[in-house]
């Protein structure tokens, strides 16, 4: 080579280097794009710009020492904390006050029983929404669509869905009182139910009213699920149905290994979800080689806002695989891990550290604004029904249930082909 | 060249090679030391050594880098910790105060808000506000026989400024309206929360049958569904210039639905009142000047408003008006001493009359509670006896910013 040559290309390999050594740190971890921090070295930027914590200990400073009134320092910093984790726009990572740690650990334990109901939110007390078979609320009369509007005497209209069953749940053999408002009566009545150990059913089998579909409602993906599921399928194929309704509405998910475990009965050997973590490459998880029960039944899944997490993925699986069409409402958009991390003084950080993607790679995680408001997330339904709130979600009935009734014309007029 | 000679270079060369990507990391380092960011093994603290900070401040820093740290480390996305985490903790520490003259704006809202005081109405041309006066937010209404919850005052969200020229004007929209509704979503009103809950009284003592429960539930729920905030409202309403926004609107009882465009109006800082002969401020930039230009012995300011404004301009206006010293000051609840507020006289004593009244709030309430009672200052209406909070507005590094109550306004005995 001569040697201007070799001066040239000796000129050119010291700025390469040194951008190359500029950019190391984020070349090696896979992102190629730099050029923001380049262009602050360049312009000296970095010198004249305060760091993020110098920015919020000046307004933290400002907002104490002028506001009109004294702060409480420690609800100021809760609230700096709160607004900070905010900014990610992720609804599942949060700062935790001490207050708000305490009740979340409390939510995880909890040895008391219930009656033997599920209730959801209502503006006027807890809306029944299922009774279990064989429970002490059956035993005592309570049924679906009531509205509770008392426990034991005292009025809980308006009051938060958790502290009204913390006070319906207790020591087994203890009763509780309950005022319920009931359709076809005018006057409230009063029942009295001694609470019990309840098994929660998490797969039923139920014949559609006036049809020959077959429905099965998963209320969860417990360990025992994929168990039940299966028993409820064959309860299911006796009755020779020509088409299969899977309803995981206001599902708020559970053990994904038994989403995966049911999926198989539809699509097996198939990746059905991949797990990113941070940092790692992403892993698949595939179902396993079964027997698929019902491979030639037309399938329709419900879905709804409170469906989460293993409904999402449970939906959205049989969706992409075009084993199912699904009906009903946009699901919530949960398929992420959070961890929680303890922090000095009881707070505690509660964090994504994992998401769940579909075998398409969609990402389904909810976004909301720094105001809550929801932006974007969760599995969309092909056919949008909404509910009317009331529509009794477990009668079977369509006439009771619209999303229901649009899952039967959709299977009836066989525009769900083998899908 | 020698052997040992070509040797020599060749080393040289590999290791200005070498040392160069060092150079570089080097540089990165030093770039993101300024940004914030920390390599390993660093507290972060190095930039807050002033040891006459109290030890109390240093722990609330040191609380906020760890936990951007954390998330920067833990967060299953990658994070960049920069000016926007800063904003997220100062955005909820104003959230926190619930005062409705303490806003944090991000940097969309923050520059739309800093164009107004400039007299550039962008969105369709309206600023809004909210009707409650601060005593109240946040009060319970009065329990009522049965109600077991205490709720709550909701604020009405209130036209307080149309802009001349703007969509808004043209569409016929008046200070005063409330706003209901953008596009599909819904702004819950007092009268709604009243509803439900005596709705909840009846039915807990047993009053209403299901099937009415049913009925009144599914409408609340429906309507629960498509709430949105002052904040959200703000956005549609206020900023952009391009499409059109569907706006839900009540007046004198009755509701009204219409279509506007967004776009952007410019105004100047003095504006004829309705009344003729008077004009009415806005505390944006140029008013001390125009109204020094106003021609004439006697002049007439219509203070019946309310509005954004950058407040040190009341003290503009005061000086321009011929008055000097410490015209007034900011008293706060904390027991720290008053601030005081001054004004540099240069202007012509003049008759000026104010026009106020129920009106008159912020800005306008203070400018009138500093100058009552003047030499050659009448008033015309009555002043409401009301709190005048003076808000100072302060800006984040990356555009976005908030205003803040720093305490009441009390006037000052002072020189002409």
């Amino acid at each position: 080579m001569k040697a201007g040559l070799k001066v040239l290309l000796f000129a050119l390999a010291l700025p390469i280097a040194f951008v190359f050594g500029f950019g190391w740190k984020d070349i090696s971890a896979g992102e190629w794009d730099f050029t923001d921090s380049l262009r602050d070295w360049v312009s000296g930027n970095h010198r004249e710009m305060p760091t993020p914590t110098e920015i919020f200990t000046e307004h933290l400073a400002n907002i104490r020492d002028q506001y009109r009134s004294e702060l409480d320092r420690m609800d100021l910093r809760n609230a700096a904390m709160a607004g900070l984790f905010t900014s990610l726009g992720d609804p599942h990572t949060q700062f935790l006050n001490p207050q708000m740690a305490a009740s979340f650990a409390d939510e995880t334990r909890g040895e008391l029983v219930g009656v033997g109901a599920r209730l959801s939110p209502d503006p006027f007390g807890a809306l029944v929404v299922e009774v279990f078979r064989d429970g002490p609320a059956e035993r005592n009369g309570l049924q679906p669509n009531d509205t509770i509007t008392a426990v034991d005497g005292e009025n809980v209209s308006g009051d938060d869905i958790t502290s009204i069953v913390d006070r319906i749940r207790g020591e087994p053999g203890t009763s509780v009182r309950l005022r319920v408002l009931r359709e076809e009566s005018d006057e409230p009545l009063e029942l009295t139910i001694e609470r019990g150990r309840v098994q929660v059913p998490t797969a039923t089998f139920r014949p559609v009213s006036g049809t020959d579909f077959a429905m099965i409602s998963i209320s969860g993906f417990a360990e025992s699920t994929p168990f039940q599921f299966d028993q409820a399928l064959e309860e299911a194929l006796r009755t020779n149905p020509r088409g299969l309704i899977i309803d995981v509405r206001t599902n708020p998910g559970g053990l994904l290994e038994s989403a995966v475990a049911m999926l198989s009965r539809f699509v097996s050997n198939r990746p059905v979800v991949s797990m990113q973590m941070r940092g790692e490459r992403r892993q698949t998880v595939s179902t396993p080689t079964t027997r698929e029960l019902a491979s030639n039944l037309p399938v329709v899944v419900l879905i709804n806002e409170q469906s989460a997490s293993a409904s999402e993925i449970f939906a959205g699986v049989l969706r992409d695989y075009n084993r199912a069409t699904l009906v009903g409402e946009t699901t919530y958009g949960k398929a992420s891990v959070q961890t929680v991390l303890p922090l000095v003084d009881a707070a505690s950080a509660k964090i994504t550290i994992a998401r769940y993607y579909l075998p398409n790679g969609e990402d389904i995680s909810r976004r909301v604004d720094p105001d809550g408001v929801y932006l974007s997330g969760g599995v969309a339904p092909d056919v949008e029904v909404t509910s009317n709130f009331g529509d009794n979600l477990l009668s079977g009935d369509p006439e009771q249930d619209a999303q229901l009734a649009e899952a039967v014309r959709l299977l009836e007029s066989r525009v769900v082909t083998l899908r | 060249m020698t052997r040992v000679q070509r040797n020599f270079l060749a080393t040289a060369g590999v290791l200005a090679v070498v040392f160069t990507v060092i150079a570089g990391n080097t540089a990165r380092q030093v770039v993101e030391a300024g940004q914030g960011v920390a390599s390993t093994g660093r507290t972060g603290l190095s930039g807050m050594l002033a040891s006459t900070e109290p030890g109390g401040l240093i722990s609330e820093a040191e609380y906020f880098y760890q936990l951007s740290q954390m998330l920067r480390r833990e967060y299953v996305d990658p994070v960049v910790v920069d000016a926007s985490f800063a904003a997220g903790a100062v955005r909820g520490m104003v959230g926190s105060l619930q005062d409705p003259y303490s806003l944090f704006m991000d940097a969309e809202h923050f520059g739309a808000f800093r164009q107004r005081l400039e007299g550039v109405y962008d969105g369709i041309g309206v600023e809004i506000g909210t009707d409650l006066p601060m005593a109240e937010w946040g009060q319970p209404v009065e329990e009522s026989e049965g109600a077991m919850q205490s709720l709550d005052r909701v604020p009405d969200v209130v036209i307080t400024f149309v802009a001349p020229g703007s969509s808004a004007e043209r569409a016929g929209l008046q200070v005063g309206d409330l706003i209901r509704g953008v596009g599909d979503r819904v702004l819950m009103t007092r009268a709604d929360v009243e509803a439900v809950e005596a709705l909840r009284a009846q039915a807990a003592a047993g009053e209403v049958s299901a099937r009415e429960l049913n009925a009144q539930r599914q409408e609340i729920v429906e309507r629960l569904n498509r709430l949105t905030t002052f904040s959200a409202v703000r956005r549609e309403l206020m900023t952009g210039t391009e499409g059109a926004v569907a706006l839900v609107f009540e007046r004198d009882g009755t509701e009204r639905q219409i279509q506007l465009n967004r776009g952007r109006t410019e105004i100047g800082p003095l504006q004829p009142s309705d009344l003729r002969g008077a004009y009415r401020p806005r505390f944006a930039q140029g008013v001390a000047d125009a109204i020094r230009d106003l021609n004439g012995n006697a002049i007439t300011l219509d203070l019946r408003a309310q509005g954004d404004a950058d407040y040190a301009l009341i003290l503009e206006v005061v000086a321009a008006l011929g008055f000097s010293g410490e015209v007034g000051a900011v008293q706060n609840e904390r027991g720290s001493s008053p601030r005081p507020l001054m004004a540099q006289g240069r202007g012509q004593e003049r008759e000026v009359t104010l026009l106020v009244g129920p009106e008159t709030r912020g800005a306008y309430l203070v400018l009138a509670k500093l100058l009552r009672d003047r030499p050659g200052i009448s008033l015309v209406g009555a002043l409401p006896d009301r709190n005048a909070p003076w808000v100072e507005i302060f800006e984040l590094p990356d555009g976005s910013g908030y205003t803040l109550n720093l305490g009441d306004v009390v006037r000052g005995e002072v020189t002409s």
